[in-house]
């Protein structure tokens, strides 16, 4: 995944978490991409239409897509944040080469190809793409830049499925009850919900830190020219993630990537959960 | 891979099976909750495959997980 725009070291960079979520690098795993994959073929996209997946990683969906019958590319910044991460971390191999992109090169076994670029800048042309796929990858970066440039390179009419991490909307409301300043009992997007988000933007530098509430994403997603098709909460799949974090004693992992400090994912898990969205360009 | 191994032995003493009267011996085997699967290393009999699953355990991470699993 892209990291340059990425401060502190991010929870997919750790070995433990690899070992634990496997080489899609965040929750739902293949399953979950295959299951957008589908709504995005029920609304219309065609075999052989060209996807971009971008923040490619390992090259997971990349793989899938193309095995699927898509013309698929996989986009990344460089191999890997592995490689930086600690020696022990590299001792155990899971650090070198991980990122497909950085080999430049196709996958044997399918019409995969991989590219080592920057998502806030896409080395594709303008108008020349039937979709982008960006799982849990928007988070980490520019938001609004990363979709006008998405908006850019797809052709009027395709998609963008997006997977990634939320601030739960009664998170929201549990903060502005907190604070004593509570008093409608609207929906999950009140003024004083939406600035309780706000103030929550800026805590922290962990990649969890990019998380943002459901209505926030699909502001920059219409921001940016689209019009979001489908909605869906898959909170259980992060949940289940957690889980195995703390099964297997990875959940140490947590310290630094919660904005609170230390790990605290009995108390803090509920503020998190997991979306995803599929959209249209709906402008030029 | 820094998956840790989870090996839990019982919480005290030689636990022997009831019905086959062999000491249990620890063995891996695969927590499944809702769906999710756990891999786990537990006191087992190795002849009719009963599990034993410690009292700290059941009580201690196995119940956060579950928690968490459950997302409530």
């Amino acid at each position: 995944m892209r990291t340059s725009s990425v401060s502190a070291r991010p929870l997919y960079g750790t070995a433990s978490f690899r070992a634990v979520a496997g080489d899609t690098l965040r929750p739902g795993g293949l399953a979950l991409t295959e299951h957008g994959l589908g709504i995005l073929e029920s609304l219309g996209l065609e075999r052989h239409a060209r996807i971009l997946d971008l923040g490619c990683g390992p090259g997971a969906t990349t793989r899938l897509c193309a095995e699927l019958g898509y013309e698929a590319a996989g986009l990344d910044w460089h191999p890997g944040p592995w490689s930086a991460s600690s020696p022990e971390e590299d001792a155990e191999g899971t650090a070198q080469g991980l990122c497909a992109s950085h080999t430049g090169d196709g996958c044997l076994d399918c019409q995969a190809h991989f590219v080592c670029g920057d998502l806030l800048s896409l080395p594709f042309a303008s108008q020349s793409l039937d979709a982008c796929v960006a799982e849990c990858v928007l988070s980490l970066v520019d938001v609004p830049q990363a979709l006008a440039e998405c908006a850019r390179v797809l052709k009027k009419g395709a998609f963008l499925l997006v997977t990634d991490l939320l601030l739960r909307p009664e998170y929201a409301q549990a903060l502005a009850t907190a604070s004593g300043d509570f008093g409608e009992t609207g929906s999950g997007s009140s003024g004083k919900e939406r600035k309780g988000a706000q103030d929550l933007l800026h805590q922290g530098t962990s990649c969890l830190a990019g998380a943002l509430f459901p209505w926030q994403w699909e502001e920059r997603f219409e921001g940016a020219g689209f019009a979001v098709a489908v909605r869906e909460d898959h909170s259980k799949a992060l949940a289940r993630l957690v889980a195995e974090l703390v099964w297997y004693d990875c959940a140490g992992d947590l310290d630094w990537l919660l904005p609170k400090g230390p790990c605290s994912c009995a108390s803090d898990r509920r503020r998190f959960g997991y979306g995803l969205w599929v959209a249209r360009k709906v402008r030029d | 891979m820094l998956r840790q191994e989870q090996n839990f032995a019982p919480d005290h003493g030689t636990w022997i099976c009831g019905r086959c009267r062999v000491p249990l011996e620890q063995i891996k085997v695969q927590a499944l909750y809702l769906q999710s699967a756990f891999d786990v290393t537990l006191p087992r009999c190795p002849k009719c495959g009963m599990t034993l699953i410690p009292e700290y355990l059941a009580e201690g991470k196995m119940q956060e997980v579950e928690a968490l699993v459950e997302d409530k």
